[in-house]
């Protein structure tokens, strides 16, 4: 086209339009809206970087985009699963990959992983409690970590001890790898029951001393609370049990796996069973001694 | 010739837009968001935040502590600690602070008065968690009878759940040596069976309500990651929820017992259920759901709304008491809900606050104080969202808002807190609906655009009347008004309006 006024004409629309509004392209504003939160320009942060899925997803590969991200799969197993983005409808999707093709162009990946300093808990200083998922137990757990060598899983769906592990290795990942922990239980309490109890049981709490706790739960009537603390050595644990409500003599099952030997201030041990008259019931500890 | 004609032409000012380029007001005139710094020995995601009656403010984290902040001496301070993905708090009178735990309601209890708690008591424990990653527990929420609520994550069939769980697996979920073993089976041909988001122990996808004796029952069902809870200042309780299967886009339900709030998961824990929940008609849901009040439109007002807070006196923060501020994970926004009552059923405005850069994202938990700062808890976990604590305060300079909408036979009826000096430049109107269904999310679907018949100004240029030919229950109408500024020039603060239309005059 001839015009000599054209270039003056088609200049002014283009300044108008682009140079003063604050419209910003629409795949941008799309991008902004839907993927921003998890999509960064050249850095992993909860997603992968604009510049990877430009890799991935280049500009023959608008179809596979696409579909991945109306339906995405999981490719990462370090990462949370991509929520659908059907929502944007396919116009705004492909405008959103438009503008990933423009905006990578020239940019290199980054060599910095997150947005946050990943947090790294401190050492915590022994003896503590802590609440968490453990391997081998009931997501209601509770361990106590006596010492470096000594810590102790308290299940309260069960009301008990289910056994205890070496105090410095990791016992809060749930059953994430969980057989690979199986070396580092020194014993274990193999009985659903230790009480003889056929009351409901009903959890009530723990109390915290000197940073190890007193486990309280009952039985209908029969309240129990369970101190725990460490014993003669640095691999050995005192329970000190305060029962109320006992009418008639009881016997406690501590059936367990594993080289220790348990030792009580009151009673009679019938082989790994702990037998106690009403009197001695009502105060009583019972010590293993890991070997 | 032409070359420096093109250089000449890029330098100059367009006349057109620069009238249309006129200054207009930012969030930070009027409020401050300040940062407050945590120790560095703890992890500053926080799951819960409660602005205590002295003035502090108790926040929970994600490392599993509790501390409680002083303003005035800017000092943090332990208060309890070992607490498994705390994801709300509650002062409880002089009693102690409650915090809701993974696995446990827990009163916080300083028995001995030395500042720090020492009795982590068992509130409630009365529910199912099986260890599947995705079953979080939040609330408390505390009516004007002292009853208790808090609600339950369902899992996620990216998993499936530990060997022993705490309660037993419903005879309708798989069997436990195939779920509780997972990942010894071929779980991905396998997870179709229990559905997208599942509950296999009691009560995942419930409300709960504890009594103040100390009892626990089911109050409500048909929730999927309900993470925000509160109850208003009308004694309502409410529940945010996230997009995902069987939500096109996240909502928020005001929430009566008995009620059923669309996800069928939990349905398996109604009295007598028979039915496989990838069994179950849509049309047999769709006839016992409760509708939502409001709709988040995902990815434009929030992705991931969090927890309501009711707004304080207007004196004290600009906004006007009874509404409901709410957070989101995704957007640098902060929601306000502007209730009404039509025909019965609570439905009203969605209107985007303190829109800006300097907000973040992550917004997870809010309180107001007593002088009317509003306290936000960020987190994220392993999805988007930010870090720490803010505080926000208003400079008291006053400014224009949307007070009230009000739905009428014909169209809408918009309050503003000042006279403004004409109607809007422009009005944009569409209204639309989502699908319910099993697949993750919706797409918008049926978008309708509107132009108003009418379009007016009372004398006191206070209230905003606009005519639509036709009104449609079921839809969310999103209404853009651009250009409105009050007499002396302040630009309305949050100038687009998502009203869901469930219930019409």
């Amino acid at each position: 086209m001839k015009c000599k006024y054209c270039v003056l004409f088609i200049t002014v629309l283009f300044c108008s339009s682009q140079s003063f509004t604050k419209e910003l392209p629409t795949g941008e504003k799309a991008y902004k809206d839907n993927c921003q939160a998890c999509h960064q320009l050249n850095s992993f942060t909860v997603g992968p970087s604009l510049v990877f899925i430009n890799k991935n997803y280049g500009k023959d590969e608008l179809n596979l985009f696409l579909k991945w991200a109306k339906n995405p799969g999981k490719k990462n197993p370090n990462t949370i699963q991509m929520p659908s983005m059907v929502h944007v409808g396919t116009q705004g999707l492909t405008d959103i990959h438009q503008y990933i093709l423009t905006v990578t162009q020239g940019i290199k990946e980054s060599k910095k992983r997150h947005n946050f300093t990943p947090f790294k808990n401190p050492k915590i200083k022994t003896p503590y409690v802590k609440r968490g998922f453990m391997p081998f137990s009931s997501p209601a757990s509770v361990g106590v970590i006596i010492n470096e060598q000594l810590g102790i899983n308290w299940d309260t769906s069960i009301g008990r001890i289910r056994y205890a592990f070496v105090g410095n290795k990791n016992f809060f990942k749930g059953e994430n790898k969980q057989n690979e922990l199986k070396p580092f239980i020194y014993y274990q309490e193999t009985t659903e029951k230790l009480w003889p109890f056929t009351q409901d049981y009903q959890y009530i709490g723990y109390k915290i001393e000197n940073e190890l706790p007193e486990f309280i739960y009952q039985f209908g009537n029969i309240k129990i609370s369970e101190k725990i603390t460490q014993g003669i050595n640095n691999k050995s644990f005192i329970r000190q049990f305060t029962v109320s409500g006992v009418t008639a003599p009881i016997k406690l099952n501590f059936a367990h796996v594993g080289k220790a030997k348990l030792k009580s201030n009151k009673g009679q041990w019938q082989q790994q069973t702990l037998a106690l008259s009403v009197i001695e019931a009502e105060h009583f500890s019972v010590e293993v001694i890991i070997k | 010739m032409n070359y420096r004609i093109f250089l000449f032409c890029c330098f100059i000012t367009n006349p057109l837009s620069s009238s249309a380029q006129q200054v207009t007001n930012d969030w930070l005139d009027y409020f401050s968001i300040e940062n407050i710094t945590i120790p560095n020995t703890i992890d500053p995601q926080i799951g819960g935040l409660e602005v205590l009656d002295d003035g502090r403010v108790a926040a929970a984290f994600h490392s599993g502590q509790v501390a409680i902040y002083s303003p005035k001496t800017n000092e943090w301070h332990i208060y309890a600690k070992g607490l498994h993905e705390p994801l709300g708090l509650l002062q409880d009178g002089k009693n102690g602070l409650l915090v809701m735990q993974a696995a446990e309601l827990t009163r916080l209890i300083d028995e001995n008065k030395d500042g720090t708690a020492d009795f982590y008591q068992n509130v409630s424990n009365a529910f199912g968690i099986s260890g599947n990653y995705h079953e979080f527990a939040f609330g408390p929420a505390r009516d004007q009878k002292g009853n208790l609520y808090f609600s339950l994550n369902l899992a996620s069939n990216y998993a499936g759940t530990f060997e022993k769980t705490r309660g037993d697996l419903h005879p309708l979920c798989l069997p436990k040596n195939i779920i509780g073993n997972w990942r010894k089976h071929n779980w991905k041909t396998l997870k179709d069976k229990v559905g997208r988001m599942f509950s296999c122990v009691p009560y995942r996808g419930w409300i709960m309500k504890v009594t103040p004796d100390g009892k626990t029952s089911k109050y409500a069902s048909g929730v999927r990651s309900p993470d925000g809870l509160v109850i208003d200042n009308e004694n309502r309780l409410w529940v945010t929820d996230n997009q995902g299967d069987w939500r096109g886009t996240s909502p928020m339900y005001l929430v009566e017992e008995g009620d059923f709030l669309g996800h069928p998961a939990s349905l398996l824990w109604r009295n007598n259920w028979q039915t496989p929940v990838v069994d179950i008609p849509v049309e047999q849901l769709e006839k016992i759901r409760k509708p939502a009040a409001v709709l988040f439109p995902q990815g434009e007002l929030a992705n991931s709304p969090t927890k309501p807070e009711p707004t304080v006196s207007a004196a004290l923060f600009g906004l006007p008491k009874g509404e409901l501020l709410i957070g989101d994970m995704n957007q640098k926004n902060l929601i306000r809900f502007l209730p009404e009552k039509v025909n019965g059923f609570t439905q009203g405005a969605l209107i985007p606050f303190l829109q800006t850069e300097a907000l973040g994202i992550g917004n997870h938990r809010m309180q107001f104080d007593k002088e009317g700062h509003l306290w936000i808890g960020k987190t994220h976990l392993g999805w988007a969202g930010d870090e720490g604590l803010r505080k926000i305060t208003w400079n008291k300079k006053p400014y224009l808002i949307v007070e009230k909408v009000k739905l009428t036979e014909q169209g809408f009826q918009i309050s503003f807190n000042k006279a403004v000096s004409s109607l809007p430049n422009s009005i944009k109107i569409t209204s639309h609906t989502y699908h319910y269904h099993s697949d993750y999310g919706s797409e918008k679907i049926d978008i309708q655009h509107w132009s108003p018949e009418k379009t007016t100004l009372d004398s006191s240029s206070k209230m905003l009347t606009i005519n639509l030919p036709k009104i449609k229950e079921k839809r969310l109408y999103t209404l853009s008004l651009k250009g409105i500024k009050n007499k002396q020039g302040d630009t309305l603060m949050g100038d687009v309006i998502r009203y869901n239309v469930v219930k019409m005059r």
